[in-house]
């Protein structure tokens, strides 16, 4: 890597230098004033740009500009700021002169112009033939109940999918930006951070470390509090440049950056609490006599039909009764403190803060004092009185430095430790929810938890720890006035180490071997690299024209390793892993490489027209050694029809279309066959080191390539108080990776990735902004993020049977991972006794499709009213999904497998509900059912103290908000208590099972400016 | 063309050249040191071919592998084992889970897309693969090691056992040297196959008594599938009462680890059956010392249904399971007796192998059928949870025309609402039909 840039950058920068003297005597500069039309105030933080380039500057605290080094010439530039209207201006630079380009700006309740991220650099959204999302996070996280970047994403952006595993403190949600697209490979999207790609996966936790389900994602390593805007590229038609890993859109995080000016302070605090909003079911157990008299369990059909008599009916409700109950009232505080300043030369962002949160779950009070005497001691550790927590801590430091007028470093780090403790509320036998639930309340019992009961479940501790180091360094030169350059390297450095332990005695005692003592430390380090060059020319042309011309190249490397320890059968006291009877080790490595390069061509004609073509070229080591490269191709169009900023209706209209390719990389060893090292024990001879089969390499494989068509608009109107972007999309994957199985008489493992299908995702997207009241003293803001994403497998090679899976099935016609089970049929109380007998009830004999498992249709409408002046805030959303299923495991599991359920054992329940019951045990698909909700997301009410409070805390500006999240939620038909959740956290298989819901939470939160 | 006009051309000559010049200097680097990914946890299969120690770790791989297929693993992709499938599918084992899939072989209603054990399916062959890339290596660097002998009679019994347990059309394919496709082969075929199979490994394993007894034992077993009596008889004449081949788990890493303990006592889904399904067996219940159970019958944790028996056999983790024995060599010499009409001399067969337990010998039950039902109670207490019972019940069938609702676990499941499915040996799964000259199974026939 260093050899090679070592031996091409000379000529590069000779290159550059070369044409930089040319043109460094006749270069001149542009400085200017930028200020508020309605009162004269200097307006800081406004972009100006000169337009065809990707020259500009940004206005400080005094609303003054500089742009150096320009070349001598007519130019126009453009200033955007949020909240007014673009302006422009002309300026005639001579050479070794100053121009001067003032603006005043106007007012503008929405303002379709903004500076957005691209692969190439800055862009003026005006240029772009795709929708991209801007999300302001820095305001967001201001003003509403964020506690994790999944609460930052959710419900804002249209197409944006956050899919959460469960609602425990550390629970990660997946996000999907128009839909799946590939059945076998990661359907995450790519981050971006400063440029540098972060590892954003969430991997299980099993065997040992298992949890019941739920997946932590390190999505929410990031902190919201540092981040200045995320700006989401949804698909490949935008992600081209981004290359292999972004078909499934790319995620631009830009941390907060250092302002010129004297040091600005901000700290906040913040508190809160957590409800747990679901109603559980009871749990029912009848008994009653066989004809011979013996006692028995007698179901209410069993009666029906004679098989048996009710004696006695019993029922519990452990999650509901608070004496038993192990969900209580979860805590959260956070503070932090940022300061941000410098000069011109120099600027600085700081940040630190410190957040520390504990989950519902609570051993209750009488299990504590089981415990207290059956182990004879005092005190129980925290760890298992409270088993879900997070303790994290973030710092950052961002420097700016202007090295030369035309040369600047920006120096970005932030480090992030945390501790979560993850707790065993899910698809397991320590899951004390699952306990709960599939009980008998038979007081014969000694036992009437289903498995473990709470001393036991949080007997066992499951932590991760996590060390990140998220660098990076961006250089950029201006050597002459029509060639920019701008250099990325960085780094995202994360250790994290995943621990379970459970002291001897203390475990479950329905857990066989764990209950003897276990201990588990598996180490990760991920390293992800990062190297991004660019070099963007810009030049007049004839005839209005304007080109810009940008070349790059990108390469990453991926590398993981873990080292895995697990010790079992401790001795009583004993806690490491040395300690244990029973060692089992591992090592992993899994590491990929991409080197990319990519030329783009813009002409713009008269800043209205914009038509764009790329090509980039990516290889990968995870590309088999029959494929060298592949090439990515895009072309867009974006035309500003209208613009007006002055007009009644219609103030701007740009219609735009682009297309474009993108790919995901196929896993690291896909393409290789190999044998793997293994320990095989030789009977009479112990222990041997042996070799056995690894995989069966695919030497033919290519990424999975991705080609969107999209087309939409943008409109802004009603003097500015309307603004649409509407866009529909056509995405479709062909060679996609999948898992083909291979025959099993090969013996080479159940599959092998080929590229084998065809996917489409298919969908329109509508984001509406309304100013509905414009007033001095009252604002409404109405907005909807609305979107429909249809998927579907179209097809797979020929002669590949479906692909299935535990209650999934990948079939052509079909959605990948839909929710496929033999399902109930009918039912009919024919003997009209108001109990529905198994032979009430049809089921298929095979498996149907019975829904898609990913939310088709989404929703969420957000209200905001400022009221005097600004002092007072409100604000909520609401939050739809609608068009999929969700498998009610729960009461699957209590009624087919526990029998235990009400629909069983109380005379006259529901039919529906009896029928489900029954049908059940030979048709899983009874409980697949429809999960459309709508749910109050979030609430806030924000006000401003009076200045007179703020000056006794010695702050220029303080303001108080009060925060609400998850606070009511409608379903249409799911029975179950949280139709948001999966628990397996994965595309599939998908179900909901004994996860916690998601909390309500409340938060009261002050920020003070200093 | 004044000075002012030359610079800006020139730049503009630049400003279009240069852009191009920069993709092509970087387009045309040698990146390859760039995508080098380090792979330390794989082995390339040509550095193990060409030596003995490489050959000594592919057998040992290969007998880890056979005991995965056997008897499955508690990790590391293993599957379930055919001691397991085998056990549910007849009248051995019960289902104490929950898991459908899992319960599916239990009910004798398996899908052809049933995923849970597909694995183990799976294993059968790949444990067959790495015999044969062990005995590739072997016959590159070391012909006449005794251990080409014992891989060839391991090869053997993994046929035998996809014989006996799937359903006729189950195909035998390969990976090397090259990619190949096998064709379906019927039952008896693939009895024959591995009779064939017993009689290489029983000249590969030259002096060496511990292979040749393991390949004459499963070549005895393949005969008596295929119906062959006196010839099972005369290939396990030699093997002496005494002898045992087992393979072991082992506690180092989850691959090694015994699935069927974790299974039986870890989660109490895999339980001694007593007279499942009004046919089988009191296995839990007979108080037979050839088959020691354990546990007070009360329901298992996992379904709060299944009664609690545990084969204590296998109550550590680290348990072997036998693969061939001397006593099964009785056995068979017992059932060509009785076949021949020698009642004498199979009631003495059955003596011998009793007094393996220190048991005394059976009594003659006088009638055809009785005798046929000790031959096979002899065998089902013998050889339990070894992956012999689908096959001697298959047996019963087709070799003795016993009804298969009389012999195998009917009627009403225990749990679940459920009734039995009419399987008498396991579908192929539905992944096989990946392989072109694979179209399903033949019959499903006993």
């Amino acid at each position: 890597m260093v050899g090679l840039f070592a031996r091409r950058l000379p000529a590069l920068l000779a290159l550059a230098v070369i044409a930089g003297d040319l043109s460094a005597q006749a270069a001149g500069r542009i400085t200017g004033r930028v200020t508020d039309k309605a009162g004269g105030a200097p307006l800081e933080g406004a972009q100006v740009r000169i337009e065809g380039t990707n020259f500009g500057a940004m206005t400080g605290p005094d609303g003054r500009y500089t742009i150096a080094r320009v070349a001598p010439g007519a130019y126009q530039l453009r200033v955007i700021r949020i909240g007014y209207q673009s302006g422009l201006a002309s300026a005639t630079v001579r050479a070794n002169e100053a121009a001067t380009a003032d603006f005043t700006l106007t007012k503008a309740p929405y303002q379709l112009e903004a500076m957005v991220t691209t692969a190439t650099g800055q862009q003026l959204t005006r240029e772009l033939g795709n929708a991209i999302a801007k999300v302001d996070v820095s305001k967001i996280v201001a003003e509403q109940p964020i506690t994790a970047m999944q609460d930052v994403l959710n419900g804002r952006i249209a197409g944006v999918s956050m899919l959460a595993s469960s609602g425990t403190v550390g629970g990660g949600a997946r996000v999907r930006i128009r839909g799946i697209s590939s059945a076998s490979l990661s359907n995450e999207p790519l981050i971006l951070v400063d440029g540098v790609r972060m590892e954003s996966g969430s991997p299980g936790l099993a065997g040992t470390l298992g949890i019941g389900g739920g997946r932590p994602s390190f999505l929410n390593n990031l902190n919201p509090e540092e981040i200045e805007s995320i700006e989401v590229v949804k698909g490949p038609s935008a992600a081209t440049l981004y290359g292999t890993q972004a078909a499934n859109g790319v995620i631009v995080v830009t941390t907060k950056k250092g302002r010129a000016g004297p040091p600005k302070w901000t700290l906040f605090s913040e508190g809160g609490r957590s409800y747990d909003p679901a109603s559980y079911p009871g749990i029912y157990y009848t008994e009653g006599r066989a004809p011979n008299g013996t006692v028995r369990p007698c179901l209410q059909w069993q009666a029906a039909a004679g098989q048996c008599t009710i004696s006695q009916a019993y029922t519990k409700n452990f999650l509901e009764d608070p004496a038993f109950s192990p969900l209580g009232v979860g805590d959260r505080r956070q503070m932090g403190a940022q300061v941000t300043g410098g000069t011109d030369a120099a600027r600085y962002f700081i940040s630190t803060d410190w957040e520390k949160e504990t989950g519902l779950l609570r051993m209750p009070g009488n299990e504590i004092d089981t415990l207290l005497k059956e182990r004879g001691v005092t005190s129980i550790p925290e760890n298992q009185r409270i088993p879900n927590q997070l303790d994290r801590r973030n710092i950052r430091v961002n420097l700016g430095v202007q090295l030369a007028p035309n040369a600047e470093l920006t120096l970005n780090s932030g480090f992030m430790n945390s501790w979560n403790l993850l707790p065993q509320t899910g698809d397991n036998l320590q899951g004390v929810i699952g306990s709960a639930l599939f009980g008998n309340p038979n007081p014969a019992l000694a036992n009437q938890w289903g498995f473990a009961p709470p001393s036991q479940g949080f007997a066992k501790s499951v932590s991760r720890t996590t060390n990140q180091f998220l660098n990076s360094a961006t250089a950029g030169w201006r050597p002459t006035s029509w060639l920019s350059t701008r250099g990325t390297v960085g780094l995202d450095w994360m250790a994290y180490d995943n621990e379970a332990r459970i002291a001897n005695g203390q475990g479950c005692t329905v857990c066989g071997i764990e209950r003897q003592g276990t201990r588990t430390i598996d180490k990760w380090v991920n390293a992800r690299y990062t190297v991004d060059l660019n070099a963007t020319s810009t030049f007049t042309l004839p005839w209005n024209l304007n080109s810009k011309t940008a070349v790059g190249v990108q390469w990453n490397r991926d590398r993981l390793t873990g080292a895995l320890s697990t010790s079992q059968i401790l001795p009583p006291g004993g806690s490491t892993i040395d300690a244990g009877a029973q060692k089992t080790s591992g090592e992993a490595t899994i590491e990929t490489a991409s080197l990319g390069v990519y030329v783009e061509e813009t002409l713009g004609w008269k800043d209205k027209l914009f038509l764009t073509g790329a090509l980039r070229q990516d290889r990968n080591s995870a590309f088999g050694t029959n494929f060298g490269a592949i090439i990515y191709p895009k072309a867009t169009l974006s035309w500003v029809a209208m613009e007006n900023p002055d007009a009644k209706w219609i103030n701007q209209l740009r219609p735009r279309v682009a297309f474009g390719e993108s790919g995901q990389q196929p896993t690291a060893t896909a393409a290789i066959t190999f044998l793997s090292p293994v320990t095989t024990t030789v009977f009479g001879a112990g222990d041997r080191p042996a070799v056995t089969f690894g995989a069966l390499g695919n030497d033919g494989i290519r990424p999975e390539q991705s080609a969107e068509t999209e087309l939409g608009f943008d409109l802004t109107g009603w003097r500015n108080r309307v603004s649409v972007q509407a866009t529909y999309y056509s995405k479709t994957t062909s060679d996609a990776l999948v898992n083909r199985p291979l025959p099993g008489s090969l013996g080479a493992g159940a599959s092998r990735i080929e590229n084998v299908g065809v996917v489409t995702n298919k969908g329109a997207e509508l984001s509406l902004n309304v100013r509905a009241i414009d007033g001095e003293k009252v604002r409404w803001d109405v907005g909807i993020e609305a979107s429909e994403n249809n998927n579907k497998l179209v097809s797979l090679a020929p002669g590949i049977p479906p692909l299935t899976g535990f209650g999934f099935q990948n079939r052509p016609g079909y959605p990948l991972f839909g929710l496929w089970w033999p399902k109930l049929v009918s039912y009919n109380d024919a003997n009209n006794n108001q109990t529905i007998e198994p032979g009430e009830v049809v089921v298929t004999d095979t498996a149907v499709f019975i829904g898609a498992t990913i939310p088709v249709r989404s929703l969420s409408l957000t209200n905001s009213v400022s009221l005097f002046n600004d002092k007072l805030r409100l604000s909520g959303m609401l939050d739809y999904r609608a068009g999929f299923v969700s498998h009610n495991v729960n009461g699957l599991f209590q009624c087919a497998f526990r029998q235990n359920c009400a629909a069983l054992h109380v005379k006259g329940y529901d039919l529906q509900e009896q029928a489900k019951a029954v049908a059940g045990p030979r048709a899983f698909g009874a409980y697949g059912e429809q999960a459309d909700f709508l749910r109050f997301r979030e609430f806030s009410v924000q006000y401003t103290l009076p200045g007179s409070v703020a000056r006794v805390l010695r702050a220029t500006s303080a303001n108080a908000q009060f925060t609400g999240r998850n606070l009511w939620t409608w379903t249409k038909e799911f029975t179950s208590w949280d139709p948001e959740n999966n628990t397996s956290g994965s595309d599939g298989p998908n179900y909901n099972f004994v996860a916690q819901a998601q909390p309500r939470q409340f938060f009261l939160r002050l920020n003070l400016t200093f | 063309m004044s000075s002012t006009h030359s610079v800006r051309a020139t730049r503009r000559t630049i400003g279009r050249v240069a852009p191009l010049l920069l993709a092509a200097t970087l387009a045309g680097c040698s990146t390859d040191t760039l995508l080098e990914a380090d792979r330390p946890d794989q082995i390339d299969p040509a550095e193990l071919s060409s030596n003995l120690q490489g050959a000594g770790a592919l057998h040992a791989g290969a007998v880890g592998d056979f005991t995965v297929a056997l008897a499955g693993g508690n990790g590391g992709g293993a599957g379930l084992g055919q001691v397991a499938a085998s056990g549910y599918l007849s009248d051995e084992f019960m289902f104490g889970g929950t898991p459908p899939e899992l319960r599916e072989m239990d009910a004798r209603n398996v899908r052809e897309a049933n995923g849970a054990w597909l694995q183990t399916y799976i294993d059968l062959h790949r444990a067959r693969e790495s015999g044969e890339r062990a005995i590739t290596a072997f016959k590159a660097v070391a012909p006449s090691d005794a251990r080409v002998g014992e891989l060839l009679g391991l090869q053997a019994a993994l046929i035998t056992i996809q014989g006996e347990n799937y359903c006729s059309g189950a195909p035998l394919s390969t990976t090397q040297p090259e990619l190949k496709y096998g064709d379906p082969l019927t039952t008896a075929a693939t009895f024959t196959l591995a009779v064939t199979k017993a009689d290489a490994a029983i000249a590969g394993a030259g002096s060496n008594t511990n292979a040749r007894n393991l390949a004459a034992v499963i070549k005895g077993r393949a005969l008596l599938n295929a119906g062959q009596y006196a010839a099972a008889a005369t290939a396990v004449a030699s093997v002496p009462t005494a002898f045992e081949y087992r393979v072991s788990h082992g506690l180092a890493t989850a691959r090694q680890q015994s699935f069927l303990w974790t299974y039986m006592y870890n989660t109490q889904a895999l339980l001694v059956a007593n007279r499942e399904g009004t046919n089988g067996l009191d296995f839990a219940t007979a108080g037979d010392v050839r088959l020691p159970v354990e546990g007070d019958g009360r329901p298992s944790v996992f379904d709060n249904v299944t009664p609690r028996y545990f084969f204590r056999t296998y109550n550590v983790q680290n348990h072997s399971v036998m693969v061939a024995s001397g006593v099964e060599a009785r056995l068979i010499e017992a059932e060509a007796a009785l076949q021949a009409s020698n009642a004498a001399g199979w009631l003495a067969k059955l003596g011998e192998a009793r007094a393996r337990f220190n048991m005394a010998a059976p009594t003659d039950p006088g009638t055809a059928d009785g005798r046929v039902d000790l031959m096979f109670r002899e065998r089902a207490f013998t050889l339990f949870g070894t992956s012999h019972r689908v096959g001697d019940l298959r047996r019963l069938s087709r070799q003795y025309a016993r009804g298969k609702e009389t012999v195998w676990p009917t009627g009403a499941y225990h749990k679940d609402n459920l009734n039995r499915g009419g399987d008498v040996n396991i579908v192929v799964p539905i992944s096989e039909k990946n392989n072109p000259n694979f179209k399903g199974c033949l019959d499903r026939n006993p």
